[in-house]
């Protein structure tokens, strides 16, 4: 595949965000001060459903070699989800040629860090209940299964046996990596020592378990998401042996029926034999959800503009709430030490990848659910750009949801127009949606975007 | 199935029958500090064919727990030692006590639905399987799984016509909390079975709530189930005397209400939500402040969780309206009129007293909250529908409101923004639902022959049949009336009728995408004709029938089916032959249908589960 062709290499960064389906890519190049280029790829991966993937990701992956010459600077991986690594491993004919100068991983991912030793067992102990579970709700066709599978096949396809996880140790494991791995710590902020006028805050996943496990957008329910991750600790006991889990002595068990009308003819509409296994469900979404909120999410900053790019990976809200516990002490433009909140960074965000591919829970965008979200970003020249691709939501089934109309008619009047999907059927903004902004503004725009087949090329 | 012939026995069967059973969550019990308030005792009408299970008229317990592999054999209640100790004691180790505990608070429910609304009920399903005059199918008992599956949550499956509970093992909860180790069973808590008793109740009352058409119908199906069961837990007076002692001075602020109202069902952080929205402890002072209802509080909770909560608020300021007014009497007697209660101990008849009326209210509110019921739309209610149902059934019942108690109805509502919007004033004359009143000539011909149809209804709940003849008596006349409206009424002899009940009867009907017969007349559904027959307190009658008839129009939203109902409760009075009232959500009306799409295409949960087979159970996950 030839190289993406653009008109312009200039510019102090260009975001290339890769169009290849559903799931994230994106390159970033900056200018380091002697005129040369210095790579950030953050994540490579594309969703199981999706045709000839290993074709897909090799021919995405040979488009990233072209771009860098097979030096990358930086490679992210922010979360463990198929369509966030999948590519590594698709593509690793390719991406095994290529060095990686550093690799950079949250918190969560860190072998002697004990609280993410003990998320990472739960989620791996509870991932293989929800799969004998799903197993089970195949077996006697319960319409849930299809679901629960579809969920599951984000942790990677259980039959091939490769998980998302161990996408991770090959990374961690790869020759070409030059340096150990690095595990951002959330609250960090740092420059970067080749491009100094580029500063990177660390904004999640969350150091507090409890925020890890908040979904959903709703008011005042902390606590909600937490009590399920403990409760269903008895359903995970169900597949195991022993007596854990019982709620009663054994002298009360019994195998024999004594309820006859419980196993009367025409009555098995009623039973409720496989009804328990639905719980399966809840877990799923909990452990997709909880898993997205893992995700590495960062802000660079052009430290003498003030400028921010923000890449969240798929943070939802009990990500964004964590990160207005953060405060960091940096010094200004012109020296001075000053405290920087997310409030100020959304403030100045004129880059954002769409959290979540757009889901309803991905940016907060209601009034009353955080304090921060979609709301804050109020800079004149903020541009959005999503990884979607409806075709694939179809097939996940999650077509009406994912992305969640509202929010993208939010994040369309926030940009005023300025929004570009990454599915190939979406049409760039037309004149006609880019009416609100000024002439000056438009050229702007048009200067700083461009797209084709594979990629859209954001300029700064 | 028709019950089997009684024999006659030489003794009078006993009336009631006597279970024990836990006045609060057995968790929370340990904050109440004494044991001894935590049991109660639960009277039921004594059930002559009571099976081991227990099986009775009305609902079977089958104890199956799937994920344990087991059964847990069944408590026999007409065991002799147990009809002798009022069963079984409180034992949460026991799973023949949790089939009594489930067993004694449904029937209690039911049983307070049925005094309500002053007919039996009766569980039945819509089978489209069927053949067109039998797809109303009669369902003798309601089931009730204690142990169905693990998991924070209980629910009502419409499915499988039955009530899931769910168990789990006990975390720390809310505001650090802590119970102890071990399992919280959702069976176990009174709260929990009223709400779900309430939502199979409500769903066979109004079998089209379950269809989320608006944000308020699926707020409205939590909503009812959590007033009653927070009203049904406020009629025992053991649950409240020793509150009322303990908080002497603090009787006129009535926090204690509240607070026991928030505390009930939170031991398994259940219902936690919905009830928040009545008050919160403050956390400076760690005293329970009411929330300030805000004209706002409706319009801004377009979450079905939150926007329940605000009907649950509301009703509930309404309760305290009328206990304060209630017990105002009583303050001045006590204190010699000063108000000012003298310190020390409250006097036992006072305390007495005081938790009679509190329960007293407490029961008026739960029979107001039913029986509003048969005065709601079959399809799409909105709040402002609701309080005009209370309203309207209140005052055919009561013509006299010399307790006020529509007024501190109405008022409690419109302090929270619930009031239709359609009206300009909100006077109980003008809250009340229109009248059939502007019937033309041949409007009011064809209603005066149909109702003459209808008037044996009546006769068929005289002799006491069993609910099977009750439900055959209800399902001819259902088809009767279909027969009638769809056959003998067409053109000319339909008058007006179409435009004051909003359905589409004749054939030339111009409405898009309606549903239409082999007839080519428009379709409909006549899914309920009950017999409303109640005596109010001061000798008013009531001989009523209600109709329920829904019709649909189908749409294609993006590849996916979606149906847009509408339809008309018809109240029918069997005296004068007159159309009482005509509560309506036309089916050709565009209002009606902008606000439905918009709805439709603006929330995630509804547009995630339309068409999904388990929307019911997902929709009503407690946590
Ligand atoms: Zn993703
Ligand atoms: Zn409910």
């Amino acid at each position: 595949m030839p190289t993406p062709h653009f008109r312009s290499k200039a510019g102090r960064v260009r975001i290339l965000t890769s169009r290849h389906g559903l799931g994230d890519c994106h390159l970033l190049r900056f200018k380091k001060p002697d005129g040369s280029a210095y790579h950030i790829l953050i994540d490579c991966g594309v969703v199981d459903v999706t045709p000839d993937p290993k074709g897909l990701m090799t021919r995405v992956a040979e488009d990233i070699v072209a771009e860098t010459g097979g030096v990358i600077d930086v490679v992210v991986a922010t979360h463990q989800h198929t369509d966030h690594l999948s590519g590594f491993n698709q593509a690793s004919a390719v991406f095994d040629k290529v060095t990686f100068q550093e690799l950079w991983l949250s918190w969560m991912d860190e072998p002697n860090n004990k609280l993410a030793q003990k998320l990472q067992k739960e989620l791996v102990k509870n991932l293989g209940a929800v799969r004998l579970a799903a197993a089970r709700m195949h077996g006697v066709g319960m319409s849930a299964a299809v679901h629960v599978k579809g969920i599951l096949d984000f942790f990677g396809p259980s039959v091939a046996g490769e998980k998302t996880q161990d996408i991770i140790e090959a990374l961690r494991g790869r020759k070409l990596l030059k340096k150990p791995p690095i595990y951002q710590k959330t609250g960090n902020c740092f420059t970067l020592k080749e491009v100094p006028d580029v500063r990177v805050y660390v904004l999640g996943p969350p150091e507090d378990p409890k925020d890890l496990k908040v979904m959903n957008p709703r008011k005042g329910e902390g606590y909600e998401a937490l009590q399920l991750s403990a409760h269903t600790n008895g359903f995970v006991l169900a597949f195991a042996k022993g007596e854990e889990g019982h709620p009663f002595d054994r002298c009360h068990r019994k195998r024999t029926c004594k309820f006859p009308s419980y196993s009367e003819k025409d009555l098995d509409w009623r039973k409720i034999d496989d009804a328990w296994l639905q719980e399966a469900e809840r877990l799923a979404l909990y452990l997709d959800d909880f898993t997205n909120n893992t995700s590495l999410a960062l802000a660079f900053e052009f430290i003498d503009t003030g400028e921010v790019l923000l890449f969240p990976g798929d943070a939802q809200i009990g990500s964004w709430i964590s990160w207005e516990k953060l405060t960091w002490r940096v010094p200004g433009a012109d020296g001075e030490i000053r405290n920087v909140r997310i409030k100020d960074l959304l403030e100045r965000t004129v880059f954002y990848k769409g959290s979540h591919h757009a889901s309803h829970n991905g940016t907060p965008h209601e009034a009353g659910t955080t304090q921060v979200g979609l709301e804050q970003m109020t800079h004149s020249d903020l541009v959005c750009v999503v990884p979607v691709d409806i075709n694939m939501s179809i097939k996940k089934r999650w077509d009406r949801t994912l992305p969640w109309p509202p929010l993208l008619n939010r994040l369309r009047e926030i940009t005023r127009g300025r929004l570009i999907l990454t599915d190939v059927a979406q049409p760039a903004p037309s004149p006609a949606k880019l009416k609100d902004l000024t002439p000056a503004e438009r050229k702007r725009f048009k200067n700083q975007v461009t797209t084709n087949k594979h990629w859209v090329e954001f300029l700064l | 199935m028709p019950a089997k012939k009684k024999k006659l026995l030489a003794l009078p069967l006993p009336q009631w029958r006597r279970l024990r059973g836990y006045a609060f969550d057995p968790g929370l019990s340990q904050q109440f500090a004494t044991a001894e308030i935590n049991e109660i005792v639960f009277r039921l009408p004594w059930d002559p064919d009571l099976r081991p299970g227990p099986v009775g008229e009305y609902i079977e317990v089958i104890d199956h727990d799937p994920a344990s592999g087991c059964f847990y054999d069944p408590v026999d209640l007409n065991d002799p030692s147990l009809i002798a100790s009022d069963g079984l004691l409180p034992d949460e180790g026991n799973p023949k006590f949790h089939q009594q505990f489930v067993y004694a608070v449904a029937m209690t429910t039911i049983g307070n639905f049925e005094r309500a609304l002053g007919r039996r009920v009766i569980w039945s399903r819509y089978n489209e399987k069927e053949a067109t005059n039998e797809r109303d199918e009669f369902i003798h008992r309601l089931r009730i799984y204690p142990h169905a599956f693990r998991g924070a949550n209980a629910y009502y499956s419409p499915e499988k016509r039955a009530l899931l509970f769910g168990y789990f093992p006990a975390v720390a909860v809310a505001k650090g909390a802590q119970l102890p180790g071990g399992i919280v069973f959702t069976c176990l808590s009174h709260d929990i079975i009223a709400h779900e008793t309430t939502h199979a109740l409500l769903d066979t009352i109004l079998p089209k709530y379950l269809q989320a058409t608006n944000p308020d119908v699926l707020a409205f199906h939590e909503a009812l189930a959590d007033i009653v069961a927070l009203f049904q837990h406020f009629t025992f007076p053991a649950v409240l005397r020793h509150q009322i002692s303990k908080t002497r001075g603090d009787l006129a602020s009535q926090s204690l209400l509240g607070e026991l109202a928030q505390q009930f069902g939170q031991a398994t952080g259940l219902y936690g939500g919905l009830r928040d929205a009545i008050g919160k402890l403050d956390d400076a002072t760690g005293a329970w402040k009411p929330r300030v209802p805000d004209p706002s509080d409706y319009e801004s909770s377009p979450e079905p969780h939150a926007r329940g909560a605000v009907l649950v608020a509301a009703v509930f300021d309404a309760f305290l309206a009328i206990y304060r007014s209630r017990i105002a009497d009583l303050i001045r007697i006590a204190t010699g009129g000063s108000g000012v209660l003298p310190a020390g101990a409250l006097p036992p008849d006072l305390v007495n007293r005081l938790t009679q009326e509190a329960s007293k209210t407490a029961e008026h509110i739960l029979g107001m909250c039913i029986r509003a019921l048969d005065y709601c739309p079959p399809v799409d209610l909105t709040f402002g529908d609701y309080l005009r149902a209370i309203i309207t059934a209140d005052m055919d019942l009561v013509p006299e409101d010399t307790r006020h108690y529509r007024v501190a109805v109405i008022e409690a509502f419109r302090k929270r923004g619930i009031y239709p919007r359609q009206l300009r004033t909100f006077s109980e004359n003008s809250l009340r639902w229109a009248t059939g009143s502007e019937l033309d000539l041949s409007a009011v011909e064809a209603i005066q022959y149909l109702t003459e149809q209808l008037r044996p209804v009546l006769k068929s709940t005289e002799f006491r049949p069993t609910r099977f003849e009750t439900f055959q008596t209800w399902r001819t006349f259902q088809i009767k009336v279909h027969g009638i409206l769809s056959g003998k009424i067409d053109g000319q002899r339909l008058g007006n009728l179409e435009k004051i009940t909003g359905l589409a009867l004749s054939s030339a009907s111009k409405i898009s995408n309606l549903r239409k017969g082999s007839n080519g007349r428009p379709s409909f559904q006549v899914h309920a004709v009950r017999p409303v027959r109640r005596r109010g307190p001061d000798g008013g009658e009531v001989n009523q029938v209600v109709l329920a008839i829904t019709q649909r129009r189908i749409l294609k939203i993006g590849g996916h089916e979606l149906s847009f109902t509408g339809g008309a409760s018809l109240i029918l009075d069997l005296d004068t032959l007159e159309l009482r009232y005509a509560i309506i959500k036309p089916i050709g009306s565009a209002e009606r249908f902008k606000v439905f799409m918009d709805w439709i295409t603006g929330n995630p949960t509804v547009i995630a589960l339309a068409g999904s087979e388990e929307a019911i159970a997902r929709l009503h996950l407690h946590t």
